[in-house]
């Protein structure tokens, strides 16, 4: 195992541990005030600092075990989570996101982060001692805990220095000892592991009170190599965690170790077990037990007797407390104590959700995704096949073999899916943040977080969605004085919405600010010279123009203060999805931004159409209906449908592309939708429904527009795929410069 | 008529030389470095895309992977080429931006491989030819017929393709 | 990593300077054993300028002390600090270097 590659799993884990923390800490912030919210941070902190100590990475262990320390006491109800402390966290949870990106990047802390790092360990300070006072506890606990801040960084501390304050005034169970057995891998030490770490954190799980360092193995002088590791380890560990939490602490050494954990009140036989897998140390084994109080020697010896015994003769299993309380060797009271426990450790061990991730390189799932975009692809072209042969039991194994690839296929599919609300969510922080520097009261609403959609999308819309959120924040949510004289509430909503429709996604950027002000937008882009005074433009037109590069400065418009978001940015970024932006506003109510984007596939549902000899395929999710155009009320010259009651533009391929007419055809109209906009596509003919594979055109066909790829028929025959977007907007501008034009030809 | 690279029998390699793919458009021989080629196929499946400036034929499946198709031909400033039995498609692989492009080139037939030495090539002269002198790589005379060796990277510019592609969009 | 070795008529005396870690154990080794037949009984440990020490360097440690063992010499630790002090009592191996009169 490569401690390289071990390390960047626990940064990855350390990275999503820190965002979930964050987000559990802005839930408090809405007011969640539950135990397992509060229990979500503590864990959070706790397995950061549990992987970090495996890595001797004891600034990060140090000052999150501080961390630890407060929400332990929250956790217990000992200490509420005001507005205070809770910025607080969320400061030592930036800190801790600090000292990460500093250790991966194998950098020491700088002076600024250091003292950083100290005041925050001041205010927790402040806050466990509150908590002392309130209490009453005594002034050796408190002492105690000055003591661990005073040198959370050292890393020689030793075993007390880490104790959880709380933990200790637990009664003592003595059965409560866990038996540890470790054998390392031999090249633990050259792979830059150090089990110093891992004897250190077990310190940090309950108290280590006896160990044993075995050398056993040591090899004669010659053959002795310093770097190779020979040590074993026994260990009695005094501790209240659960078996997992101590299975963690040997994650990452895990594979080429061998480790035998035997949990308080094991069944003998594992001690047994333990006693012939180790033939050499048996005499050892009883000492240790011996040493550290498990049981006497004479009780071990009497119970090892009794247990072979009993195992003989009734082939069954004793426990090795019983065979102790037989003896009279402990108190039931203890045993049963110790019993709830195990009980308590198994308990947890089941609820604890296993694995519930695996991680999964993004190009190995692109290269499945692509291969079964093969699959799905062939299985048209044996489809194809298969029904020109008629053979009744062929076709019939043909078609279930068709409905599993379409199975594997979605379910492929979904493998790429991400919801969008991790990426919501993480606005809730900006949005507090920003708030607060610009001293207005701001609420962040969410609706449809379940949303899903493609991952490689969520990367690209974090940027515009932070571009719009901000912008909202700074030029559209007012200060509390205007809001009062605007008579509206002091807090100022946004709200994010995601949802599906018609097969896109519509994420929708509310304010209840001020709005924008489009006659003052129209009056800077004629002053830029964007605009002709005598333009007439609407009122969607008119906010379009705040995506214009000139234009795009909200100082500009809204005069305040501001960074200058570049509006212009975000629309880039947006088409580059394929996607669609648009706003609608009311000056002095607030604004709406609508993004709407496709849900690009690898793979998609297609409908085959073809136009002048060539094929096409329109996303069938685009597509609300298929008509006969000659069906339809229509003036060939306008370009309009009236499709009961309602215009709608349209565009012919065959035109559009400057396509062979085709003689004698009834000619077709797909009606497609994208967003909110409408229009209509004429075709020749129609084939039907394909799934098909999107392969890229290669960087030749860039410049093309209203195709957005190809893909491949049943035949083996290239067929286009449409954007429908684009066409959509075409057919629009299209209207667009008509009206100009006759705008234009009144005012001649 | 699927002869692929590895199929093809070693020819003896010298010091200094190179193996050409020689093939006619029109009446002139022209020659691509067997390297940059990858095989040859048939004429046929061309799905040709809209709106195109001449020199792009269209695109076709090659084994699953769509493959832009030039006109060779019109690149060079001659006549498109018109569609006959021996038309064939010479599939080339290009290093552009560290990235490879697959590009099918159309031509009237195929002639042959054959192997130049260094000194057998002459560069390209400067008049004469009627083809931009940038896209030629040097001049070989092969039994007593003159090959125009070509320079597929300068020829065959994915970004200067894009280019033209964009220029016939305005 | 230094480590400098003297010999009197009361015993011998390593004086180590510096890390003993999984990076200067190797020739830690050679300047510890190399040459061990020749060291005087009791054996003294000074680790007190050690800067730091990790599992490589304790496993050194007692590794040396089984070696010496083996060929009937005592080793001890006579001087040291509170961080080779705290790592060995991690491991519980600080009385393995106490001299037995």
């Amino acid at each position: 195992m490569d401690i390289d590659s071990v390390l960047q799993t626990f940064f990855a884990e350390a990275e999503e541990l820190l965002v979930s923390m964050e987000t559990a800490l802005l839930r408090i912030d809405d007011g969640a005030k539950d135990s397992e919210t509060i229990n979500e941070i503590f864990r959070a902190a706790h397995t950061i600092k549990g992987s970090a100590g495996m890595f001797g990475l004891f600034e990060i262990v140090g000052f999150t075990h501080m961390v630890e320390n407060v929400l332990d006491l929250a956790r217990d109800g000992k200490l509420t989570i005001t507005d205070n402390l809770l910025s607080i966290l969320l400061s030592c949870r930036d800190h801790i996101v600090q000292l990460v990106n500093n250790a991966k990047q194998q950098k020491k802390s700088d002076a600024t982060c250091i003292e950083q790092g100290e005041l925050l360990l001041n205010s927790l300070r402040a806050w466990l001692e509150i908590k002392a006072d309130l209490n009453g506890d005594n002034v050796q606990k408190n002492n105690n805990i000055q003591k661990n801040i005073a040198t959370p960084l050292d890393p020689t501390s030793t075993n007390d220095n880490f104790e959880v304050s709380g933990k200790t005034q637990e009664p003592a169970i003595n059965h409560d000892l866990w038996y540890i057995s470790v054998r390392f891998g031999t090249d633990l030490l050259r792979n830059g592991m150090d089990p110093l770490s891992i004897i250190r954190f077990l310190n940090t799980l309950g108290e280590v009170t006896k160990i044993s360092t075995m050398t056993d193995n040591f090899p004669t002088l010659a053959e002795f190599d310093p770097e190779t590791l020979y040590l074993g380890f026994e260990i009695i560990l005094r501790s209240d965690a659960s078996l997992e939490e101590i299975e963690n602490a040997f994650m990452f050494v895990r594979e080429e170790s061998s480790i035998k954990i035997i949990p308080p009140r094991s069944n003998i036989l594992a001690y047994v077990d333990l006693i012939n897998s180790l033939p050499k140390n048996s005499r050892r084994l009883g000492e240790i037990l011996v040493a550290t109080n498990v049981i006497t020697t004479t009780d071990l010896e009497l119970a090892l007797d009794t247990q072979k015994q009993q195992a003989k003769e009734q082939n069954s299993i004793g426990l090795l407390g019983d065979i102790l309380i037989e003896t009279q060797a402990v108190s039931p009271e203890l045993i049963n104590a110790a019993l709830d426990r195990q009980k308590t450790n198994q308990e947890i061990r089941t609820v604890q959700p296993e694995q519930r991730f695996i991680r999964v390189e993004a190009e190995r799932l692109d290269k499945l995704i692509n291969l079964i975009g093969e699959l799905v692809v062939n299985r048209q072209r044996v489809d194809l096949l298969s029904s020109k042969l008629g053979n009744g039991p062929l076709t019939e194994a043909v078609t279930s073999m068709g409905n599993f690839t379409e199975q594997i296929r979605d379910a492929a599919l979904t493998l790429r899916m991400v919801a969008i609300g991790d990426t919501f969510l993480r606005f809730k922080r900006v949005v507090r943040d920003t708030a607060k520097e610009l001293g207005k009261e701001i609420e962040l609403e969410i609706e449809g977080a379940e949303t899903e959609l493609d991952r490689s999308m969520v990367e690209k819309l974090n940027d515009p969605l932070m571009h719009i959120v901000r912008n909202a924040m700074d030029h559209g949510i007012e200060s509390i004085a205007v809001r009062r004289s605007r008579k509206k509430s002091d807090t100022g909503v946004i709200a994010l919405k995601a949802s599906h429709k018609a097969g896109n996604i519509v994420i929708e950027i509310t304010d209840d600010g001020g709005g924008l002000d489009l006659e003052r937008i129209r009056k800077k882009a004629i002053a830029n010279g964007l605009l002709e005074e005598t333009t007439q433009l609407s009122r969607q037109e008119l906010c379009q123009l705040i995506f214009h590069p000139g234009l795009s400065t909200a100082e500009q418009v809204t005069n305040l203060s501001g960074r200058g978001v570049g509006m212009d940015v975000v629309k880039r970024n947006i088409e580059s999805l394929r996607g669609v932006i648009e706003i609608e506003t009311e000056l002095g109510v607030g604004t709406c931004i609508t993004i709407c984007l496709p849900l690009t596939l690898a793979i998609i549902d297609g409908f085959h159409v073809a136009a002048g000899n060539i094929d096409f395929i329109v996303p069938q999710n685009t597509i609300l209906e298929c008509v006969d155009l000659a069906s339809l009320n229509h003036i060939k010259e306008q370009h309009y449908v009236n499709l009961r009651g309602e215009q709608v533009p349209y565009i012919r391929l065959q035109e559009l592309f400057s396509l062979e007419a085709q003689q004698a055809v009834r000619e077709k109209l797909l009606v497609v939708q994208f967003g909110e906009k409408r229009a209509g596509i004429v075709v020749d003919s129609l084939f039907g429904e394909i799934q098909t594979v999107v392969k890229p055109m290669g960087p030749i066909f860039q410049a093309l527009k209203g195709i957005g790829g190809s893909s491949l028929l049943g035949t083996g025959a290239v067929a286009l795929i449409l954007d429908v977007p684009q066409l959509i907007n075409v057919a629009m501008n299209r209207e667009h410069i008509r009206n100009t034009l006759s705008i234009a030809g009144m005012q001649e | 008529m699927n002869m692929q690279r590895k199929q093809k029998k070693p020819l003896l390699q010298s010091v200094a030389t190179k193996q050409f793919l020689t093939f006619r458009i029109g009446n002139e021989n022209y020659g691509l470095e067997l390297s940059q080629t990858r095989e040859i196929i048939e004429y046929g499946g061309i799905t040709s895309v809209p709106l195109m400036p001449n020199f792009l034929r269209g695109v076709i499946n090659l084994r699953g992977e769509v493959v832009p198709v030039i006109d060779l031909a019109v690149r060079l400033g001659r006549n498109p080429i018109d569609v006959q039995k021996r038309t064939c498609i010479i599939v080339v692989e290009l290093e552009n931006n560290e990235q490879n492009h697959v590009l099918g080139l159309l031509a009237d037939a195929v002639s042959e491989v054959i192997e130049l030495s260094d000194d057998n090539i002459e560069d390209a002269p400067s008049f004469g030819a009627n083809i931009r002198a940038e896209f030629i790589q040097g001049i070989a005379k092969f039994d007593n017929e003159f090959v125009v060796l070509l320079d597929a990277n300068r020829a065959l510019s994915i970004r200067e393709l894009a280019h033209l592609v964009e220029a016939q969009m305005q | 990593m230094k480590i400098s070795r003297k010999n009197t008529k009361s015993g011998s005396t390593f004086l180590c300077d510096g890390e003993l870690t999984i990076y200067t154990v190797t020739a830690a080794k050679s300047e510890l054993l190399t040459d061990f037949e020749n060291t005087i009984d009791p054996i003294a440990l000074d680790l007190k300028q050690v800067s730091e020490l990790d599992t490589a360097g304790v496993q050194l440690l007692l590794f040396t002390k089984k070696i010496m063992a083996d060929n009937n010499k005592r080793i001890y630790l006579k001087n040291s600090n509170e961080r080779v002090d705290g790592i060995l009592n991690n491991f519980d191996v600080a009385t393995q270097f106490i001299l037995e009169q």
